[in-house]
């Protein structure tokens, strides 16, 4: 039998098939082993472009977390998952604009009304819509109104976002800004102590916070039903969902508290906390760490070892941590043979390094802590298997100009940036049982 | 003897990462939409992180993992309307099952690599219709009017371009194999 036509795949995977069209190209591909590697082949492809693509355009972007880049207008996925035979009638079309613009006259009259209304009684704004896509809402004393780009937030005045394509910048006075993504609701509370300059609590939904430096002694909390996050300055992410909150540390650190059984921990940049009723369970971030230096770095760096990486766990091999000049790799006796060798610097996040082995320099620079000989992706280091004999590995840091910005880019331009003091460590390989 | 608590919960995390791109895939097979396909990943890594217990280390992880995944994905949409989705999941889980089988994690991570490097190959303009479905998700009928193609152009072209894309990839492997 031969394979499917090749835009019989691209359009299953864009969704553009009709009910009886999916049903018929899943029965082919269920026969055909040619036909489901493909698909897999395809499935695995866009997930891996999806992930460089997306992790481009979010380096294109600083401070901008990922979900920016989604377009206003997109579809949700229910409606792309609908048979595309059901059509409605054109007459519907008809009833339901009239229908649309008889209810947006009269939900602008009772916004209009309803502004007027409330601006004596609610509290002074503490934060103002920065940015807006599809629908957005704030929601005052049990009444949800429609909300826009530069309306002012008040304490107790909830924001939520429309699933699909909702999605709202929320800016403070100092700078602190967090990002709403779809189907999310967020208020700011009154503050529960002196201590505190900003409470926002999270009660559903994903939110992005990249929060400006705190005066001495205080703090900004944040808050879902399941963790307080206590932020002095940092970035982050909180995903709250039904049962348990995520926080994925971006830049800084926080402490979080377990709101149910007051358990605590400190995060620091690229760690991942899941917090439920039972416990703070601290993991890996399951995605390459992005940890940004301040702005204005302006140390100058070190390398000031190397790592070896068990390539198949992540963690680093132990008698190797740091390795040895001269160190003595037994394949043999080692937990693995493949293996990937990080460069350890000082500062720990630099601008970038320049790796080289046996004299060969490694293709691009390692902008994205770790910095691994082999690189990494997706989280997970690629290793290698070492050939016997003497090996060489050197590592050149660069740091960042006084008062640059940082950048968050895995190909980072090192033309005016400070070169720091690397380091050649030089280590023999036997496979020895 | 029994296991180590700690070993297994890193065990889980572990293959949780590194089976990151198949478990992707399989929501984005199914949502047809990258959003609300991390969007379900997310959701999937937090089951995975409070039920990381009930995983026995050896069994088959990429079929534990998925029935979450599958689960989350049910919790966001309405079966009754899209009756093909039993049919979908069961044919999606069994293509991504055949390919974990058939190739290990690590060569994944090695093709993310070579993936990455041969896009900078591609043209601009490819590069962009990429861009635009991948990065910022248009659908194939935005897309095909931006670049001013028809539909069928446009889905050729991807066809096209993932061909160029997997070609550039077995080359760059085959270089690090031999290199």
């Amino acid at each position: 039998m031969p394979a499917k036509a090749h835009i019989e795949f691209e359009r299953y995977l864009a969704g553009d098939m009709s009910a009886p069209e999916t049903e018929r190209f899943l029965g082919g591909v269920e026969r055909s082993p040619e036909d489901r590697r493909r698909l897999a082949r395809l499935i695995e492809d866009q997930a891996l472009l999806f992930d460089i693509l997306h992790e481009r355009a979010a380096a294109r972007r600083p401070h901008a977390s990922a979900r920016r880049t989604e377009p206003a207008a997109r579809p949700s996925s229910a409606a792309k998952l609908l048979p595309r035979v059901e059509r409605r009638a054109p007459w519907a079309r008809w009833v339901t604009a009239a229908a649309a613009v008889l209810l947006i006259g009269v939900a602008l009259l009772v916004r209009e009304h309803w502004a007027a209304l409330t601006h004596l009684t609610l509290a002074p704004p503490v934060a103002r819509i920065e940015r807006a896509r599809g629908e957005i809402w704030t929601v005052s004393d049990g009444t949800r109104r429609r909300a826009q780009a530069g309306e002012s937030l008040r304490v107790g005045q909830e924001l939520q976002t429309a699933s699909g394509a909702g999605l709202a910048v929320v800016a403070c006075e100092d700078g602190t800004r967090a990002e709403l993504s779809p189907d999310t609701a967020a208020a700011f509370a009154p503050a529960s102590s002196r201590h505190v300059t900003y409470e926002l609590l999270v009660t559903r939904g994903t939110l992005s916070a990249s929060v400006a430096a705190q005066p001495p002694g205080k703090h900004m909390l944040v808050r879902s039903p399941h963790v307080d996050i206590a932020v002095l300055g940092t970035r982050f992410v909180l995903a709250v969902r039904p049962g348990a909150s995520r926080v994925t540390m971006q830049e800084g650190e926080v402490r979080i508290r377990n709101r149910n059984t007051g358990e605590t921990a400190l995060l620091h940049a690229g760690d991942q906390a899941v917090v439920d009723n039972q416990r703070v369970h601290i993991a890996a971030r399951p995605q390459i760490a992005k940890r940004l230096p301040p702005t204005g770095t302006a140390q100058r760096p070190v390398v000031v070892g190397f790592t070896l990486i068990n390539a198949d766990t992540n963690l680093p091999i132990p008698g190797f941590d740091p390795m040895a000049q001269n160190a003595v790799l037994n394949l043999g006796t080692l937990p693995t043979t493949n293996v990937a060798i990080r460069a350890d610097t000082s500062p720990r996040i630099v601008k970038a390094v320049a790796l080289e082995y046996d004299g060969q320099p490694k293709k691009g620079l390692e902008g994205v802590y770790p910095y691994m000989l082999w690189g990494d992706s997706l989280g997970v280091v690629s290793g290698y298997r070492p050939t016997p004999g003497w090996h060489t590995v050197k590592a050149v840091p660069y740091g960042y100009a006084p008062g640059e910005e940082a950048a968050d880019t895995r190909t980072p331009s090192i033309a005016n940036a400070p070169i720091g003091v690397g380091l050649t460590l030089r280590f023999l390989v036997i496979d020895t049982p | 003897m029994a296991t180590d608590p700690n070993d297994t919960r890193s065990e889980v995390i572990r293959l949780a990462i590194e089976h990151r791109a198949r478990i992707w895939g399989y929501l984005m097979g199914l949502t047809k939409d990258p959003y609300k396909a991390e969007d379900l990943l997310q959701n999937t890594y937090v089951v995975v992180y409070e039920k990381w217990d009930r995983y026995t280390l050896g069994t088959n992880f990429l079929a534990w993992v998925l029935t979450i995944a599958r689960n989350q994905f049910l919790m966001s949409v309405d079966p009754k309307r899209h009756p093909l989705v039993a049919t979908e999941m069961d044919v999606l889980e069994r293509v991504l099952s055949e390919a974990a089988a058939e190739e290990r994690t690590d060569v994944l991570a090695a093709r993310r690599e070579a993936l990455s490097v041969c896009l900078g190959k591609l043209r601009s303009k490819d590069r962009r219709v990429m861009e635009l479905r991948y990065a910022e998700g248009l659908s194939c009928m935005e897309i095909a009017k931006q670049v001013g193609a028809s539909l069928n152009g446009l889905y050729s072209l991807l066809s096209r371009l993932r061909d160029l894309l997997r070609d550039c990839v077995e080359r760059q492997l085959r270089v690090l194999e031999t290199g």
